[in-house]
């Protein structure tokens, strides 16, 4: 206990900031990978259209020039010329004007967004400008939003899970004897109950999914996509990625046009939110996965090391020791992990469970720090801090997405919400 | 502090949470209305300027070449689709060989989604969706941890640079012998909770994002030829994931100067630290603009506050130590992730406040009750 201890004294403040670090790099690791492979499918996939794409326009060319005795140059002039009426929203089928008071309202929201579809971009120096300083307060304020969105469903899940829960504990029989407390016995049990993270990912995705073969739907009847191209379009806007190629109501004309662009609006605003809160679910479990991979590597390692397994024994309480723990502890709140957490736990069982007969001055100062390290614990666990006193950790218990990440970080995150 | 349960919230019909998402909503309803309107005057004109041109233009080259109207438009129709296929009049790089496919990649796992390249086939839009549900997520994860390392870095050099003032500060007049452990400690426990306010993270970060800004404008400007204004415009689209793609870096074939893989390395680079800064900026913007929006709500609520104080209102904002009282702790049950644990806090605060003593038993009790 006490090497591990003195082995906690002196690396325990830089462990949890070279874990997160680890993990950081592992995952941007990953992702580069991700990249390398998924741009190796795509060429694949994609590459033999594109040579037949520019073999087909170079004939088409040739055709015209040849056929209506066109001069190339000229021609090509004609096109760039073109591309700059592109750029100004100009197609060969009239679509909607770009800047009337709906067109830019449509604009304003996919720069909020960040879905950016682009079928609509300020050309004037004073636009771009603008367009800077709006997109500034506006973005952080729609992430903001998201955010938000993302706890309240979260919130809303987990009140409706836990009352499933409880309702299978009551139909289950009073026979929820907690060994820990006898006076709270039920209560208990759900005190700590959050929801299984896989539980709230299936949830989320199912009603992206219903969203998103809606929306589908909807725009595959007034658009003439086909069904898989709306599901693409839906995709591609929800995720906020907006390439721009496929973009819905752009038309001058629809059936029950006022209807229609508000169910656009209302399916986009619903799809981001779903997509964006499954996205950051996602990711909960893939930190768990990297967290995983991260614990098997560093076991491995300590293996090899032959170091002394994490675990701690029970054993009795050493008021100076403990006193150093405290001295860590302060310098720990600096560098947050969620390793922490579990040993912290796992300090107060050793103390807790062991029989052993300490004097009660012992007692009397080891209360005194065990009761600084709960404060610190309760003033933590309460803000959502990164580490939990909650024996069981499911995904969770960090805080889900940036609010999550970034509550108890700053002042303004730790003392008020 | 008696009154915990859910009936008497304080607040009304609407608890703080939904109260300050709705206002949330209602603010962004109206920037979004007030923004349409600043644009559509910037930006109207323009456009009508160059729908004339265009049908100048088109009239123009039809006449002179006698070329019926239906004609011209199946060219240029043809045209359109073969755009969509990443043709250009002058020759941009390849879409789909391997570099092109993974600049495609980079910008649909961090959303930018320029949309210079496309999918075309089915195969490609059908992988389109499941790559990019775990590519994004994982994007996502990785800017969220970020932002986690950034403010970690930012708090520890701000609580260096606070801890070597107080230290000069409090050292010379310490004159008694203390020991090195309560010194430790004691210092230790007035930095312990100190943490970097927001609006000098949002400072930093901010120089920061300029600072990257304009370094990449700087290269994008001299590279692609565009004006420092529009290479500033297409940076600001690029990193904060919006991505129009009126204009994209790094489409030509080659750059001047044998320095076409030096730049392309350098857009990779630019484009990710630039992303990396303005998400965190753009979060810790958020968080000020949280603070409005609780700081809007209290106004709204001072006529009607009760005569318990709400929670989060407390008049003293710091906590005073002290110990732990037992018989609150559990009052409040409230299942969501987020509130019931703020609950607790506000209660343990106003423990943690009060400067009661308790009983031996009391608080071997208390600590018993908070240990699992």
């Amino acid at each position: 206990m006490a090497k591990r201890r003195a082995a906690g004294s002196c690396c325990c403040p830089r462990a949890p900031m070279k874990e997160d670090n680890a993990r950081f790099c592992l995952l941007a690791g990953l992702i580069l990978l991700y990249l390398l492979c998924g741009a190796a499918i795509f060429s694949a996939l994609e590459h033999p259209f594109e040579l037949r794409a520019r073999l087909l326009w170079k004939q088409q060319l040739d055709n015209f020039t040849r056929r209506y005795r066109v001069n190339l140059g000229a021609l090509h002039t004609l096109l760039r010329q073109y591309e700059e009426a592109n750029g100004a929203g100009i197609r060969v089928d009239a679509l909607r004007p770009r800047w009337d008071f709906s067109g830019a309202f449509y604009f304003v929201g996919t720069v909020v967004s960040t879905i950016g579809f682009g079928m609509t971009t300020p050309a004037t120096i004073a636009g771009k400008i603008f367009l800077i300083f709006y997109g500034l307060i506006g973005c952080a304020a729609t992430i903001l939003f998201f955010n938000l969105f993302l706890e309240r469903i979260i919130t809303m899940l987990a009140y409706i899970m836990r009352w499933c829960h409880e309702r299978r504990l009551r139909c289950a029989g009073v026979g929820v004897v907690s060994s820990r407390e006898e006076s709270s016995g039920e209560e208990d049990s759900l005190e700590g109950w959050k929801p299984s993270v896989y539980y709230v990912m299936l949830i989320l995705g199912i009603a992206s999914v219903v969203i998103a073969c809606s929306a589908s739907t909807l725009y595959s009847s007034m658009e003439n996509w086909s069904y898989v191209d709306s599901l693409y379009f839906c995709f591609v806007a929800f995720s906020t990625i907006g390439f721009g190629d496929l973009v819905s109501s752009q038309r001058q004309q629809y059936e029950s046009q006022e209807a229609y662009r508000f169910g656009n609006c209302l399916f986009i605003l619903m799809g981001v939110c779903c997509i964006y809160s499954l996205f950051n679910v996602i990711s909960i479990v893939i930190k768990q996965t990297l967290n995983w991979i991260l614990g098997k590597l560093r076991r491995q390692l300590r293996q090899l090391a032959h170091f002394r397994p994490k675990r701690i024994k029970r054993n009795a309480v050493q008021p100076i020791s403990s006193h150093h723990r405290y001295t860590d502890g302060s310098v720990e709140t600096v560098c947050d992990s969620e390793t922490d957490a579990g040993a912290l736990a796992e300090v107060q069982v050793g103390r807790r469970l062991s029989g052993e007969m300490i004097s009660v001055n012992e007692f009397m100062v080891s209360n005194k720090v065990s009761l600084a390290l709960l404060q610190k614990q309760l003033s933590e666990t309460a803000h959502q801090g990164p580490r939990q006193s909650y024996s069981h950790q499911n995904g969770f218990s960090g805080g889900v997405g940036a609010l999550g990440i970034m509550n108890n970080r700053l002042q303004e995150t730790s003392v008020d919400r | 502090m008696a009154c915990r349960s859910g009936c008497c919230c304080g607040s009304g019909p609407i608890n703080e949470d939904n109260a300050r998402f709705l206002l949330l909503a209602l603010f962004i309803v109206v920037y979004l209305l007030c923004g349409a309107a600043v644009f559509s005057a910037l930006e109207h004109p323009k456009e009508r300027e160059a729908k004339e041109r265009w049908t100048q233009r088109f009239e123009h080259f039809s006449q002179k070449y006698n070329l019926s109207k239906k004609e011209l438009n199946n060219f240029l129709r043809n045209y359109e689709e073969a755009n969509v296929a990443g043709i250009r009049v002058d020759a941009i790089r390849p879409r789909w060989d391997f570099t092109g496919a993974f600049y495609f990649v980079g910008t649909v796992v961090s959303t930018i989604g320029f949309g210079m390249t496309t999918p075309a086939t089915i195969g490609g839009k059908v992988f389109l969706m499941f790559y990019g549900l775990l590519g994004c997520a994982a994007t996502i994860l990785f800017f969220n941890l970020f932002l986690e390392r950034v403010i970690t870095v930012i708090a520890f050099v701000l609580k260096s640079c606070y801890e070597r003032r107080h230290n000069k500060a409090v050292l010379p007049q310490n004159g008694r012998q203390v020991s090195e452990g309560n010194r430790a400690s004691g210092a230790g426990e007035e930095l312990a909770g100190w943490k970097p306010s927001v609006y000098c993270v949002m400072l930093i970060l901010g120089a920061a994002a300029v600072l990257v800004s304009c370094c990449a404008s700087l290269m994008y400007s001299a590279a692609e030829g565009w004006g420092y204004l529009d290479s500033l415009y297409f940076c600001f689209v690029a990193f904060s994931t919006i991505g129009f793609g009126d204009m994209v870096s790094s489409q030509r074939v080659a750059y001047e100067g044998h320095a076409t893989v030096a730049y392309r390395l350098g857009n990779f680079f630019f484009i990710l630290t630039g992303v990396c800064c303005i998400y965190s900026l753009f979060n810790v913007i958020s968080i000020v603009i949280k603070q409005v929006l609780n700081w809007l709500l209290r106004r709204l609520e001072a006529p009607c506050r009760c005569c318990f104080p709400r929670r989060g209102h407390h008049p003293h904002r710091h906590p005073r130590r002290n110990v732990v009282a037992p018989g609150h702790l559990r009052a409040r049950r409230d299942p969501s992730i987020e509130t019931d644990a703020i609950n607790e806090s506000e209660t343990d605060t106003g423990r943690r406040l009060s400067g009661e003593m308790i009983s031996m038993r009391d608080f071997l009790a208390a600590n018993k009750v908070r240990v699992d």
